[in-house]
């Protein structure tokens, strides 16, 4: 380490100054990394599962303000299993991204 | 035999104990727990920590004070990245909830330790928390063009009909899944580790030739103890990253 090397200071604080320039990039969703099989099928299984309660519950509010049993509840329920499937996708097109990104970044490397 | 299983019990570890009782405060039991005490104490290491590395503070840092600077660098790249600028007026929210549970999941390493974040009624309030203020936010800055969030530009008009009760529903989950996320991951590696690490004493116990499996499941109880720091980890920068990406949402509904 030559820290003391002012060519690489002033080098070193140029980088840091660019670091802070809001860059104009579409601000991207969780880059959370594939960690391993198991957390792959968490984070699925949180997508979906949250997406069909949502929708069960938004169901049964509905039914128990409007007295409509059972249509809320059917209704709300499929709009939850798209949203759960559409939550799903999202999900697998992000990692597939992030994966793309990251091999790209280690083909850089080579 | 029973005394065994009592000591290798997988869920005895997220057992809730009174410390002392405070009950029925208008009908509510607000006694203090051990949840509580723990979680007490992760937000008073965090207090701690960087109360101290910032009370003496130097041109060339020490190690405390560098380790400061390295968290609010860290989290504040974060949020540049993500919600860009001028998501840093949240800066000081994003900044303690990921140290609370960073420190949270970190004290629940420790053997006999309590892991406050593997309650569902813990990571449940952060994320109400997080979604009350993307709500509230959202409403105050953009008024009704929050809205827009739940009506993606550019679809021809009966698909909205559909698109629209999606989107809500979509939204509505946002909470849901980052207290799931967090709790599921959590539970489950906690959970992991105690049976892998019963196993390797139960086997050891048998006192047959399976005590010869017993250095097996030790081992990979260790494989498993560094994989839970890496996802403790994780799941607090996971849970930090996903409340910038709401609160972007809050500042720029209609993308």
């Amino acid at each position: 380490m030559t820290d003391d090397n002012p060519e690489d200071l002033s080098e070193r604080i140029r980088r840091a100054q660019n670091a802070r320039k809001p860059k104009d990039t579409s601000p991207s969703e969780s880059p959370e990394p594939a960690v391993n099989a198991g957390g792959l099928a968490l984070r699925y299984g949180t997508e979906f599962a949250a997406n069909v309660i949502v929708g069960l519950g938004l169901g049964l509010l509905i039914d128990y303000i409007f007295g409509t049993t059972p249509w809320g509840l059917l209704i709300m329920l499929g709009f939850g299993l798209a949203a759960a499937i559409l939550g799903v996708i999202r999900a697998y097109n992000k990692i597939n991204a992030e994966i793309a990104e990251l091999t790209a970044s280690a083909d850089d490397r080579d | 035999m029973l005394r065994t299983f009592a000591a290798t019990d997988p869920i005895a570890q997220f057992e809730v104990k009174t410390i002392f009782g405070i009950e029925d405060v208008f009908g509510m039991d607000l006694s203090f727990t051990n949840a509580s005490a723990y979680m007490l104490l992760a937000s008073a290491l965090v207090a701690g920590l960087f109360w101290y590395s910032a009370s003496r503070t130097s041109l060339v840092p020490n190690r405390l004070q560098s380790i400061g600077e390295m968290g609010y660098e860290f989290i504040a790249n974060m949020i540049r990245g993500v919600a860009g600028e001028d998501g840093l007026r949240f800066f000081p929210f994003v900044f303690t909830l990921f140290f609370f549970i960073f420190a949270a999941n970190m004290i629940g390493m420790v053997p006999y330790a309590f892991t406050t974040t593997s309650h569902i009624v813990v990571t449940g309030a952060l994320a109400l928390l997080v979604i009350g203020i993307v709500i509230v936010y959202g409403l105050m800055k953009n008024g009704l063009g929050f809205f827009k969030l739940f009506a993606p530009s550019g679809a021809p008009l009966p698909i909205y009909f559909l698109l629209v009760p999606i989107e809500i529903v979509s939204f509505l989950a946002r909470p849901l899944t980052l207290a799931l996320r967090l709790f599921a991951n959590m539970l489950a590696g906690h959970i992991t580790l105690k049976l892998f690490a019963g196993f390797a004493i139960q086997l050891a116990a048998t006192g047959t030739a399976a005590m010869l499996l017993a250095p097996l499941a030790f081992a990979m109880g260790i494989a498993l103890n560094a994989l839970e720091f890496l996802v403790a980890g994780l799941q607090a920068y996971v849970f930090a990253i996903l409340t910038s990406v709401y609160l972007n949402d809050a500042m720029h509904p209609g993308h």
